[in-house]
């Protein structure tokens, strides 16, 4: 018994295999692009080269995301806030409240000890906050993700960058580099102000022990510790954040297998 | 007599050097990144072995963009849109109204019969970005930039795009996007709201006289021009080194200032 979870997010396509006693087998990871069933596709692929299982194995498969209406090969969807809370409960058992940033949206999620949705707060349509302004702020200082996973929170002096717009941050970015400022300041700032907008969000749900940081966003360090630190609060968060809402849609295929 | 222009702009870094006869001779070009100074210093020496000089024959150099201050050594400084000016003036005389749509920053310009700057204004702080927007949709849709223009040209359905704020216009491109929509008819309905916003802010400077220019790398878009061309009901003057103007402008303005400077024979 093989059950398949998928995320289509809006940058990054994630898909996962579990076996039937919710026991990870494979994972694949994409980017998205223009074409959503073709990075389905593709990270279907992966997931079943790495569980070494073919496709007819999967007993059930279930989608979610922003473009989990578009797959032709699952059977169900759920949105990406059930998959996450549910996810995160599998990563971490202690978790009571969730904060996912992804490519476009950044949600707060208070959870029971099943990983149901008690309450959750999102980004409104603005992505300032999220992986696509990162992205954009990548692109204008000519750098990758990989560089800023190397950056290093605590060592840097932050400079104020409005977290409210993507568009004025990265004016202000700007205005700093002809200042002459460090690019590793200036991403301290742009982290801190990340960090921020996640805290309010999660305050409007209510923070309770623990906290888990899910999606991309969770996996540059410099992020999670500027919100350990506007929290004062430990903040759960690992390398495979950016798979939780596919782990979510692997555990919730499984229990429907289950129920049928 | 060779003068050189360094156009440090917010995204990519523009060196030309110009002869006597104001032809140019040597380009070059970098992604600015973090390190506008160091950008700058690697466009140059690139225009320089384009030309094969070493920086002793260049005799006048003018810095102009956003980092402009930060170029260093001797160099005077211009605005950008003081040597965009001087750039499209140089190529189209005609010029009355310049468009210059850079990275982040957008300009329309108003300018006399002496081809100096009348009247300006710039793209208020939101709906920054017309160049970079392009960019990052290209990205978005996986199609090179260079055929983005083309491509918008192919369309039949035009998907409309709000033209306000970049951010809410890309979540509404991602939404096109699931709904199936063609690449082609989603950047036709962008290319339609970034003329109609660059219009806007054209009529604030706006005279009937005189042709009109455009200026800045989205100027290779064809699709951007099309669109800008249908909103003003005009055509629109198109050079094929647009995306070097500024840095020729200000190469332009280094001559200007040495053959003052031979006139008043203050210097040799």
């Amino acid at each position: 018994m093989l059950a398949c979870g998928i995320d289509i997010g809006s940058a990054q396509t994630k898909c996962v295999i579990m076996d039937g006693n919710a026991i990870l087998q494979g994972r694949g990871i994409v980017h998205t692009g223009a074409n959503q069933q073709r990075a389905a596709r593709h990270a279907l692929k992966a997931a079943l080269r790495e569980a070494g299982v073919e496709e007819y194995d999967l007993s059930i498969t279930l989608s979610t995301g922003y473009g989990r209406h578009s797959i032709p090969f699952s059977q169900k969807s759920e949105t990406v806030t059930i998959c996450h809370a549910r996810g995160s409960i599998y990563r971490y058992p202690e978790t009571r409240t969730v904060l996912d940033a992804g490519g476009q949206e950044m949600t707060a999620i208070r959870v029971d000890a099943e990983g149901n949705v008690l309450d959750f707060a999102m980004n409104d349509k603005c992505t300032a906050g999220t992986g696509r302004f990162l992205e954009s702020i990548a692109d204008l200082l000519n750098m990758s993700m990989k560089d800023f996973r190397g950056i290093k929170y605590h060592e840097t002096d932050p400079l104020f960058v409005s977290n409210a717009c993507s568009v004025f941050a990265e004016q202000e970015v700007i205005n700093y580099l002809e200042g002459g400022k460090e690019v590793e300041d200036i991403l301290g700032g742009v982290f801190e102000g990340i960090a921020e907008r996640g805290a309010s969000l999660l305050r409007r749900v209510g923070l309770e022990d623990e906290i888990t940081f899910t999606g991309g966003v969770s996996h540059i360090s410099g992020v999670s510790s500027a919100l350990e630190l506007v929290l004062e609060h430990k903040v759960n968060s690992g390398i495979d954040g950016v798979y939780v809402g596919a782990l979510g849609a692997a555990l919730l295929a499984l229990d429907q297998s289950k129920h049928r | 007599m060779y003068t050189c222009g360094i156009d440090v702009g917010s995204r990519s870094t523009k060196v030309v050097i110009l002869d006597e006869d104001s032809t140019v001779r040597g380009r070059g070009w970098r992604l600015t990144g973090g390190k506008p100074a160091d950008a700058a210093h690697e466009a140059y020496n690139e225009a320089l072995a384009a030309v094969r000089l070493s920086q002793g024959s260049i005799d006048a150099t003018v810095a102009t963009g956003y980092g402009r201050r930060l170029v260093g050594g001797d160099v005077e400084q211009y605005t950008a849109v003081t040597c965009h000016s001087a750039g499209i003036y140089h190529a189209f005389p005609n010029t009355r109204k310049l468009i210059d749509i850079g990275a982040v920053r957008s300009a329309a310009v108003k300018l006399n019969d002496h081809g100096q700057v009348h009247r300006f204004r710039f793209n208020d702080r939101c709906g920054a970005g017309l160049g970079r927007f392009l960019e990052r949709l290209a990205e978005t849709l996986e199609i090179p930039l260079e055929e983005l223009g083309q491509l918008a040209l192919f369309s039949r359905d035009p998907q409309e795009v709000p033209g306000i704020c970049s951010v809410l216009a890309e979540t509404e491109v991602l939404n096109h996007i699931t709904r199936g929509k063609k690449p082609a008819d989603i950047i036709r309905g962008v290319s339609e709201a970034l003329a109609e916003r660059v219009a806007s802010m054209l009529r604030q400077v706006w005279t009937d006289d005189g042709e009109i220019s455009l200026s800045g790398g989205t100027a290779k878009n064809a699709g951007m021009v099309h669109a800008l061309e249908e909103v003003l009901g005009k055509p629109i003057n198109i050079h094929h080194d647009s995306e070097f103007m500024g840095a020729i402008g200000a190469a332009l303005i280094a001559r200007e200032t040495i053959d003052k400077k031979l006139k008043t024979g203050t210097s040799a």
